[in-house]
């Protein structure tokens, strides 16, 4: 397709996004494709007086509206939220053909950064008011629901199978250098791994599963601070992909572990200080952090890089790239280990306010 | 100068180098290299290029989970907003109405239904205050996933993975 060819297209695809736009009480005066890959298209949608994103997705519409639901949940609790608009006739999301659409407020403001120890404190204070805001969601008969909760100890044995499978294939391949760090650290990280199952045979685990069952919460999954942004002077969330039942533990292991990553080595003193921050607005009891502690302990991102280079999964990473996020983790997981021995100590002073 | 007896005996072995490939310094390695040599000629990206905007059908249109709460009258502006009534889209097929609870009146303050309640005890804004965990709002619904849990909270292993778990801690 050469510049010209490319160009028509484009605009021949901003004209039939007008149809899509049509059953929203809008009056758009532009149009223009933002991203689109991995079967999901952004575009922005400029009118007098504000912006707005149309974003479509190739996904069941079931589960697009449990999602846009419970988009509408947290936005209907007060939670700082990009508002989703909803259709003409009070739908929350579109669906023709293989796609569904949602459109909601184009919201742009001061960028978030993995970096900024005061901005991780108000991001877990946000995620905080998220999970609060999330009770009480009652999503839609015609929903899919998507769960994790109840389903720990199957993913647990899952990844951990699948660790096992991989050793096997590293072995048959001793000259590969990520098999041979994988094999250097992976004795370890299972060992981690089956204390971590072991841990979750408690009836604890089970009070808190029902108890979030019952309270319609749900967590972010895919909790990542390209969503966020600071405006006026406070967190926002720009935009809502995905949502599922589950632990608020969840997001909590999921942002401090991408946290120190980025970090490249635990940094026990900011986690604890994330943690407070999270708790002074969503507080946990000392047995639901001991779960999270075990879920710090499973080793989801050395499972997670050895997924992708054993299937494949990133084209576009070089050996070196997979090496290099690779020795990335383990560092992160390695210097974790005094952070999780040292668990009480740590609730302790998370719960007290003290370092 | 010249070398000691002992040295002018080793054999130091020369290596061909030409017989290698070396990766380019940096993290990025040869995945720098092909980027560098994408970049030399952008034209040439552009042509070959296999992007495609995405498709937008044409065809019937359905809105979900459609409400009367919700119709046209969310918009936190007015003038760019036309009723629902005035221009409802024929080719939209409207689903039935959702089931959630509807806007609580201040007047049937008493006939409240337990969803309205709820609905009243999540309304303020989450973060201001510290929430009493005693009030954590329960969900009187007959949800198949509470019955499933309460049933079977932990399934055991299928028998190939029970196999694969045995003698490494997990019973």
């Amino acid at each position: 397709m050469n510049r010209q060819e490319y160009s028509k297209s484009i605009e021949q695809n901003h004209r039939d996004v007008s149809h899509v736009l049509s059953h929203y009480a809008i009056r758009p005066e532009s149009v223009r494709l933002i991203s689109s890959r991995g079967g999901r298209s952004k575009w922005l949608i400029e009118t007098g007086q504000r912006n707005f994103f149309l974003r479509q997705e190739q996904i069941r519409p079931s589960r697009m509206l449990f999602i846009a639901g419970a988009h509408w949940h947290l936005q209907q609790n007060g939670l700082p939220i990009a508002r989703l608009i909803p259709t003409r006739n009070g739908g929350l999301c579109l669906a023709g053909g293989e796609f569904v659409y949602v459109l909601y407020e184009a919201s742009e403001g001061v960028p978030v950064l993995y970096y900024d120890r005061d901005q991780l404190e108000e991001i877990m204070a946000f995620t905080g008011q998220f999970h609060q805001a999330s009770k009480g969601y009652i999503p839609g008969e015609q929903s899919k629901k998507r769960t994790r909760t109840g389903k720990w100890q199957k993913l647990y044995r899952w990844k951990l199978q699948e660790l096992e499978d991989h050793k096997k294939v590293a072995l048959q391949d001793p000259d590969d250098a990520f098999s041979q760090l994988f094999l250097a650290h992976v004795d370890r990280m299972l060992e981690r791994g089956y204390e971590a199952l072991n841990e979750l045979d408690t009836p604890e685990l089970s009070e808190w599963t029902l108890e979030t069952l019952r309270s319609g919460m749900f967590c972010q999954q895919d909790f990542t601070l390209a969503r966020m942004t600071v405006k006026e002077e406070h967190m926002f969330l720009k935009d809502l992909h995905s949502v599922t039942i589950d632990l608020p533990a969840r997001d909590l292991r999921i942002l401090l572990n991408k946290v120190m990553r980025k970090l490249n080595v635990w940094d026990t003193e900011l986690a604890i200080r994330m943690l407070r921050s999270y708790d002074q607005v969503h507080p946990l009891t000392p047995a639901q952090y001991r779960i999270l502690w075990t879920d710090l302990k499973f080793p989801h991102l050395f499972c997670s890089m050895v997924h992708k280079y054993y299937l494949g999964q990133k084209q576009s990473w070089g050996d070196e790239k997979y090496l290099m996020n690779f020795r990335n983790v383990i560092a992160m997981e390695e210097s974790k280990q005094p952070f999780l021995e040292q668990s009480e100590t740590h609730i302790l002073h998370l719960k007290e306010g003290t370092t | 100068m010249t070398l000691p007896e002992n040295l002018k005996k080793l054999i130091i072995p020369i290596v061909d180098l030409d017989r290698y490939r070396f990766s380019p310094p940096g993290s990025m390695g040869w995945s720098e290299a092909e980027y560098e040599e994408l970049i030399t000629d952008p034209e040439r990206t552009i042509q070959t290029e296999t992007f495609s905007p995405p498709e937008v059908p044409q065809e019937e249109w359905v809105e979900l989970s459609v409400s009367k709460d919700r119709a046209g009258g969310d918009l936190p502006f007015s003038s760019e907003h036309e009723r629902a009534s005035d221009t409802v889209d024929a080719s939209a097929t409207v689903t039935p109405p959702d089931k959630r609870p509807k806007q609580r009146s201040p007047e049937k303050k008493s006939k409240q239904s337990p969803e309205k309640k709820l609905e009243q005890r999540t309304e303020e804004l989450p973060g201001k205050e510290i929430p009493d965990r005693e009030k954590t709002a329960v969900l009187e619904v007959n949800d198949p996933l509470i019955e499933e849990y309460v049933k079977s909270p932990n399934p055991p292993a299928r028998p190939w993975l029970a196999k694969q778990v045995t003698g490494r801690g997990y019973q």
